[in-house]
C-alpha cells in the first residue's frame, strides 16, 4: 500500500518531528497510566483492607452489644438494647469477677505470688453457642461460627493482707434482786411444783431443803431468764492493702477451630507459623504481630494463661476493623478459662451469594432479638489514615491531574500536527493537484497522526510503568486505621470494677503502595493514544481538507 | 480538445477586484504544442490552473471534450486531473520524503495501480526521462534538472491527455531547460499529448509551434517567431 508507505516515510524522514509529536502524546499517556495503577492499586489495598470481613470468610457479623457513655450511664443505642441487657452484661461482668478480682484473698495467702488473668466482657453481651444453629436454618445462610471476645486484664503482684481483727471491751451486767411481789410469786409458783412432803420430814421455813424442781426457770420473771442489749454500730478505720499489682489489659478471641475458613482470623491472616489444629494435645495459641512484640513472644513460646500453658503456633496479622484481638484460642478453651461454658458474643455468618448480604442481615435481625448486624460496608467507614486520604487525592485530584496532563498533550500534539501540514500546505496541495482525492488527504494526515499517537502509546506505556515503579519505591507506606471492636469501653469505671488502664489502641495497618497495571490499563493507554492522535490528526486533517488546489499552490508565490 | 468562451476570473484584493483572466476565447487542439508567454502577473498561472480543473472560472465556460468544467462537482474535476492532465511545476512539488520512484508512484497509487505493476510502471517511466539509476533517490539528492524530471514523470504517470506547465523552467539554468523543454516536445510527439506551457521566457516561447502571449488576463496571438530555427527545426 502506498498510503503506507508514505506514513512511513514521512513519520522515518521527519524523525524529529515525530518523536516530538509521540512524546508529547506519551507523556500524556505515561501520567495517566500511572495514575490509573496508583487509583488502582489503592483501590485494591483499600478494598483489602475495607473489607477484613471477606478476609475471613465473612459476610456479617452478628453481635449483641451495650452502648455505655463515658460517665458508665447505659445509653440506647440505635438499635434499642433494653435495660435488661445492659443489667445482664452488668450481671456478667460482676460475676467474672467476683470469684477473685474483688476478694483478692481468694488468689493465695498475704504475701504469696500470683499472676492471674481476668475475663471480662467487652461491651458485648453473651448468648448461647447453639443461637448459631437458628441463624444457620435461615435463607441464604451458607456457614456460621462462633466466636468470643474479651477483655482480658492480666494481673500479677503479691496477695495482700486484706484481714482486719475488732477487739471489744469486757462488759459486767448486774441484776437486780428480786422485788418482795416478785418473791412472793416465785415461791408460790415453786411450791406448786414441789413433790407432797414426805412423812416425817418437815418443812422448813421459807428455806428450800430439797434441790429445786425441774423447770422451776420458768418461775422467774422474764428479765431474770433473758439479757437484751440493744444493737449498736461499730465503727473503724482498717488500712487498704499494700499491693504491688501490674495489670496489662489485652484482647483474646476464641476460634471455631473445626471451622477454620471462617472465624475471627483465618488461615489467611497468619504472617507465619500455621493456624489451631483441632484436636490438639497441647493448647495451641494465635498472637497478633504488634502483640507479640509487646509482650516479647515468637513461634514456639508459651503463653501461661490462669495455669494452662499455650504454645505459640501461629502469628498472624487480623484483619482492620474487624473484632481483631491479640490472642487467639479455641472457642472452648476460652470458654473454660474465662467460665463462660457453651458461650459466644459473636457470630459470623456467610451468605450464600453477595447479593444476598442485606437479605440475610435483615432476616438475622427479625430472628436473633437484640442483634447487631455489621456488614462489611459497615466497618469500610470505620477505617480511616493516609491509605484513606491517598485513595480519596488519587480518585478526585489525581483524575483532574490526568484529564488536564492528557488534555495538554493532546493540545500539543494537535498543535504540532497543525504547524506540520502548515509547512505541508504545498506538498499536500500538489497531492490534490495530481489527483488524490479530499478524503486521500485527510487519510493520509490522520493515518500519519495515528501511527504516531501509537508510537506515543508505547512510549506512554513504558513512561508509566517508570513513574509508577518510581512512586511504589520511594513512597512511604500509607497507613489505615480502625477502632477495635472488641476494645473494652471506656465507662466500665461506672460499674464498679475500676479502671483497667488504657482501652484496646485502635488497629493499625501499614500498607505498601502498589501500582496495578493491567491489560484494561494498557488498553485504556492505547485507546486514549488512538483518540490523542485522532484528535491530533483530525485538527490537521481538517485544515487539509479545506485546502483548494489552487491556493495551495499559489501559496509557493 | 479545449474550447474557451469568455473564460473570466476575477480575484478579490482589498477593495478592488482584479480580472486575472479576463474574457478570453479560445481553441486548443489535440496534440497541440502551446506556449503562453507573459510577465509575471499576466495571468497566465491563473489560466493554467482553470484550465488544469484547480480552479474555477467566475465567468464564462471552458470546455474540455465537451464537459464544462465551471460547472463539473470537484469530485469528477479530482478524476480529471487523475487521468486527463499532468501537472509539472517551476518549483518541481516534489514529496520531499519520498524517493524519486514513490514520488512517481504517487500519482499512480490514486488511479488503483498496484504493488509490482506500479513499481515497473514507475521504473518504466524514470527510464523515460533518463532516471532509471536515480529511482531510489530523495528529491533532495537530485539536481534541479532531475527533479524536474520525475516531476515529468509523474506528470505523465496516467497516460494524461495534456500537460500543463507552470514555468517549467523558471528554477533551471538555461542548459538545463532546453533540455526539458526538449524533453517535453518528444514525450508528447511519441505519446500524442497536448502540452499547454506557460513561461515569462520568450526564447521557450520562441520554440514553439504555437505561441501566444498574455497582458493583464487577455490572450494576444503572436506571430510565430524565427529567432530559434534551430531549436524549432528539431
Amino acid at each position: 500500500m502506498f498510503f503506507l508507505t508514505y506514513i512511513r516515510r514521512e513519520l522515518t524522514r521527519r524523525r524529529g518531528r515525530t518523536i516530538l509529536t509521540a512524546l508529547g502524546l506519551g507523556t500524556g499517556i505515561g501520567l495517566v497510566i500511572a495514575i490509573t495503577a496508583l487509583a488502582s492499586g489503592l483501590n485494591r489495598a483499600q478494598a483489602q483492607i475495607l473489607n477484613p470481613l471477606a478476609g475471613i470468610g465473612t459476610d456479617l457479623m452478628v453481635t449483641r452489644t451495650v452502648n455505655l457513655s463515658a460517665a458508665g450511664q447505659p445509653q440506647s443505642n440505635r438499635r434499642g438494647t433494653s435495660l435488661a441487657d445492659v443489667q445482664a452484661l452488668q450481671a456478667e461482668a460482676q460475676s467474672a469477677s467476683q470469684n477473685a478480682l474483688l476478694d483478692l484473698s481468694k488468689l493465695g495467702k498475704p504475701g504469696d505470688h500470683f499472676v492471674h488473668d481476668f475475663f471480662l466482657p467487652a461491651t458485648q453481651l453473651t448468648f448461647p453457642a447453639e443461637e448459631a444453629q437458628q441463624i444457620r436454618i435461615l435463607p441464604h445462610v451458607a456457614q456460621v461460627a462462633n466466636g468470643l471476645t474479651l477483655v482480658a486484664n492480666h494481673q500479677e503482684g503479691t496477695v495482700p493482707e486484706i484481714v482486719a481483727e475488732f477487739h471489744t471491751q469486757q462488759q459486767t451486767i448486774d441484776i437486780s434482786p428480786p422485788t418482795p411481789a416478785e418473791q412472793v410469786a416465785i415461791n408460790a409458783c415453786v411450791q406448786k411444783l414441789m413433790p407432797s412432803p414426805s412423812p416425817g420430814q418437815t418443812p422448813g421455813r421459807g428455806e428450800f431443803t430439797q434441790p429445786l424442781p425441774p423447770g422451776f426457770i420458768a418461775c422467774l420473771p422474764p428479765r431474770f431468764r433473758q439479757l437484751v442489749i440493744q444493737a449498736q454500730v461499730l465503727r473503724q478505720t482498717i488500712a487498704p492493702p499494700q499491693t504491688d499489682i501490674a495489670t496489662q489489659t489485652y484482647t483474646v478471641a476464641g476460634l471455631d477451630v473445626t471451622q477454620p475458613g471462617i472465624g475471627l482470623i483465618t488461615p489467611a491472616q497468619l504472617t507465619s507459623g500455621r493456624f489451631l489444629t483441632t484436636p490438639s494435645a497441647q493448647p495451641e495459641a494465635i498472637v497478633a504481630n504488634a502483640y507479640a512484640q509487646r509482650i516479647n513472644v515468637k513461634l514456639g513460646s508459651t503463653l501461661t494463661i490462669n495455669g494452662t500453658s499455650f504454645q505459640v503456633v501461629g502469628l498472624a496479622r487480623p484483619p482492620l476493623g474487624g473484632q481483631s484481638a491479640d490472642v487467639y484460642l479455641a472457642l472452648e478453651e476460652l470458654q473454660q478459662l474465662s467460665n463462660r461454658s457453651d458461650r459466644a458474643n459473636v457470630m459470623l455468618v456467610r451468605a450464600d451469594s453477595a447479593v444476598n448480604v442485606d437479605q440475610v442481615a435483615h432476616a438475622i435481625e427479625a430472628a436473633f432479638a437484640g442483634a447487631q448486624v455489621t456488614t462489611a460496608k459497615d466497618l469500610a467507614k470505620q477505617v480511616s489514615g493516609s491509605l484513606v486520604d491517598a485513595s480519596n487525592l488519587a480518585g478526585r485530584l489525581g483524575l483532574v491531574l490526568a484529564l488536564v496532563v492528557l488534555a495538554s498533550s493532546f493540545l500539543i500534539a494537535s498543535l504540532l500536527t497543525l504547524s506540520s501540514v502548515g509547512k505541508r500546505v504545498r506538498e499536500l496541495g500538489t497531492l490534490r493537484a495530481i489527483g488524490w482525492r479530499k478524503g486521500a488527504v485527510v487519510r493520509q494526515v490522520l493515518g500519519e497522526s495515528l501511527v504516531q499517537g501509537i508510537i506515543g502509546a508505547i512510549a506512554g506505556i513504558g513512561l508509566g510503568f517508570a513513574v509508577t515503579l518510581a512512586i511504589v519505591a520511594f513512597a512511604p507506606p500509607l497507613h489505615a486505621t480502625a477502632a477495635s471492636l472488641a476494645g473494652p469501653s471506656a465507662g466500665f469505671g461506672g460499674f464498679g470494677l475500676g479502671n483497667f488502664g488504657a482501652a484496646a489502641a485502635p488497629v493499625t495497618q501499614d500498607v505498601r503502595l502498589q501500582g496495578v497495571i493491567d491489560g484494561s490499563i494498557v488498553a485504556l493507554a492505547v485507546a486514549l493514544a488512538v483518540a490523542g492522535g485522532l484528535t491530533a490528526g483530525g485538527a490537521g486533517a481538517m485544515r487539509a481538507a479545506r485546502l483548494r488546489p489552487a491556493d495551495a499552490l499559489r501559496e509557493l508565490g | 480538445m479545449y474550447e474557451l468562451r469568455q473564460l473570466t476570473r476575477r480575484y478579490r484584493q482589498g477593495p478592488s477586484v482584479i480580472a486575472a483572466v479576463d474574457g478570453i476565447d479560445l481553441q486548443i487542439q489535440d496534440g497541440e504544442f502551446l506556449v503562453i508567454e507573459g510577465r509575471s502577473g499576466s495571468g497566465k498561472t491563473t489560466l493554467l490552473q482553470l484550465l488544469g480543473g484547480l480552479d474555477r472560472p467566475t465567468n464564462g465556460h471552458l470546455f474540455f471534450d465537451g464537459q464544462d468544467l465551471s460547472s463539473m462537482p470537484d469530485r469528477r474535476l479530482t478524476d480529471l486531473r487523475l487521468r486527463a492532465f499532468g501537472f509539472i511545476f517551476q518549483q518541481f512539488n516534489l514529496i520531499p520524503t519520498l524517493s524519486a520512484m514513490e514520488n512517481v508512484q504517487a500519482a499512480l497509487a490514486p488511479a488503483g495501480v498496484r504493488g509490482e505493476a506500479m513499481r515497473e510502471r514507475a521504473m518504466e517511466l524514470l527510464e523515460e526521462v533518463g532516471l532509471k539509476d536515480r529511482a531510489s533517490h530523495l528529491p533532495s539528492q537530485l539536481s534541479g534538472g532531475e527533479q524536474q524530471r520525475v516531476a515529468i514523470a509523474r506528470a505523465l504517470a496516467n497516460h494524461p491527455r495534456v500537460i500543463l506547465a507552470d514555468e517549467p523552467t523558471g528554477n533551471l539554468d538555461s542548459k538545463t531547460g532546453e533540455e526539458i523543454i526538449a524533453l517535453l516536445r518528444n514525450l508528447s510527439h511519441q505519446h500524442g499529448q497536448s502540452v499547454i506551457l506557460v513561461t515569462h521566457d520568450q526564447a521557450v516561447a520562441a520554440t514553439a509551434p504555437r505561441a501566444l502571449s498574455m497582458r493583464d488576463g487577455r490572450l494576444f496571438e503572436n506571430p510565430p517567431t524565427d529567432a530559434l530555427p534551430g531549436l524549432a527545426a528539431r
